[in-house]
């Protein structure tokens, strides 16, 4: 593709208005071309000014749904930020014409729209380690630390633990208001199943996490900043996307 | 004309730090050193989810908006304004603010992931069936920043309207409805040269009439 060519092009990049294959040509060729992707940029900060005549307030349910994901999704490791002064206003080399990632593999999980109950969790901020699978693939390490440390806290404990699921342990430090959950062998809830994770203070449960093992029944489940006081742990069964309310028995529970 | 963030970066600045008589940033306005988008993505790149849901109502008229006015289907819009909002916190710190301000790259990625679905076939499908069925939704401006909502709508729409009749169409065949340069030849029956055309004298237009011209 010669510089005329791309030229020509860039207006309708800008737009998102080239086919997939075209795309990969397009981007291969201006790979390396800071000139171009300068142009380009341009370009779609005009396109954005587009989005002003469509502003409309989403479902009133999104925004917790959303915070509820998040708070439960890994974010990627990978391009950390760099400092705005270390490029000099020169476009790096390393990036791509597109200011977005390829879009990724398409993940059932993620389409999945949360049940915005989920937010209800109150304060419990849980992260998924170990299943991979359903968080997109990236393994993080700042993660593996995290759970590392709170399993090395010194007053980090095993729960004794009641139920039918041996593989399930629970490390929990009080004085840090965190807890592990590290399971083996877990069987396969099912497609449509997931287990949950409650959280029971003066026996009212609140949910705090949703989760499913890898395919070797592996699971590592991050607790951090709830209410320690008291708190009993379940494990249950649920249909996919977790519940208000736990629907099915206690697999597990600390009580 | 761009706002010299204070990073150093060109910004775009928000809404409310526009200068209302042209496309213009005040450099003088509030909000600039705290709160803008730019700020609140750096923060989320570190983890933290308060400056997220600080993005989140900054960001979500917009984004939900545009992935509305593309897919047409309030369900499919709310699932992808999801999966864009995701996207955000998971790969802030890719955020490079010496390429595009904060808000175009949220708005890229939206727009992005729009045709992305419009784009597979049975979103297409149902959408070519709800067309046909019903005129597209009107957008309902939320009480928030409803006021310089409306003014930023009749910037754009300004803007829009300096166009010639033939750019604005492809244009808006393009960004709105999600269509390849290929399927609006078509649609139009006109030369895929003439498309492009058409899209590189329009935005070079819109570039000029909202002072992006370098």
């Amino acid at each position: 593709m010669s510089d005329d060519e791309i030229r020509d092009l860039l207006a309708v990049v800008a737009l998102d208005a080239l086919d997939p294959v075209e795309q990969e040509a397009f981007d291969r060729a201006i790979a390396g071309r800071p000139d171009l992707l300068a142009e380009l940029d341009e370009l779609r900060a005009v396109v954005a000014m587009l989005a002003d005549t469509e502003a409309t307030e989403p479902p009133v349910g999104l925004k917790a749904s959303i915070l509820a994901q998040i708070a439960v999704t890994q974010q990627s490791a990978i391009d950390r930020h760099v400092p705005a002064h270390a490029s000099n206003g020169v476009v790096s080399p390393r990036l791509s014409s597109v200011l977005v990632a390829p879009a990724e593999e398409p993940n059932v999980w993620m389409r999945r729209r949360w049940p915005a109950v989920l937010a209800v969790a109150a304060g419990a901020v849980g992260v998924i380690v170990g299943a991979a699978v359903w968080i997109g693939g990236d393994s993080s390490p700042d993660l593996a630390d995290r759970v590392a440390a709170v399993l090395e806290l010194p007053d980090v404990e095993p729960l004794g633990l009641h139920g039918d699921m041996d593989g399930v342990r629970i490390m929990h430090s009080p004085s840090s208001s965190a807890a592990v959950l590290v399971a083996d062998g877990m069987p396969d809830p099912g497609d449509d199943r997931d287990y949950q994770l409650w959280l029971h203070h003066d026996g009212v449960p609140s949910p705090a996490d949703v989760f499913r093992p890898d395919g070797g029944g592996h699971v590592e489940v991050l607790l951090e900043d709830f209410s320690s006081d008291g708190v009993v742990f379940t494990v249950t069964v649920e249909p996919a996307g977790g519940s208000e309310q736990p629907t099915g028995p206690a697999l597990v529970s600390s009580a | 004309m761009a706002h010299q963030s204070p990073n150093g970066g060109a910004l775009w600045c928000a809404a409310h730090e526009r200068d209302d008589a042209a496309w213009t940033c005040q450099a003088g306005a509030l909000h600039v050193l705290d709160d803008t988008p730019e700020n609140l993505l750096a923060r989320v790149a570190t983890g933290d989810q308060r400056a997220f849901d600080a993005l989140y109502d900054q960001m979500a008229a917009l984004i939900y908006g545009v992935v509305l006015r593309v897919l047409r289907d309030p369900a499919q819009s709310e699932e992808v304004t999801q999966e864009v909002f995701i996207e955000i916190w998971r790969h802030a710190g890719r955020f490079d603010s010496d390429r595009a301000s904060a808000r175009t790259w949220a708005l890229t990625i939206a727009h992005r992931r729009g045709v992305d679905r419009v784009r597979s076939e049975q979103a297409s499908r149902d959408r070519t069936e709800r067309i046909a069925r019903e005129a597209s939704p009107e957008p309902v401006p939320g009480p928030a920043d409803a006021m310089s909502r409306q003014i930023d709508q009749g910037r754009a729409a300004d803007a829009l309207s300096t166009l010639s009749a033939p750019q604005r169409e492809v244009i808006e065949l393009a960004y709105y409805d999600g269509l390849t340069h290929n399927e609006i030849a078509n649609r139009l029956r006109i030369p895929l040269g003439t498309v492009k055309t058409r899209v590189r004298d329009g935005l070079t237009r819109l570039r000029r009439r909202v002072g992006f011209e370098r």
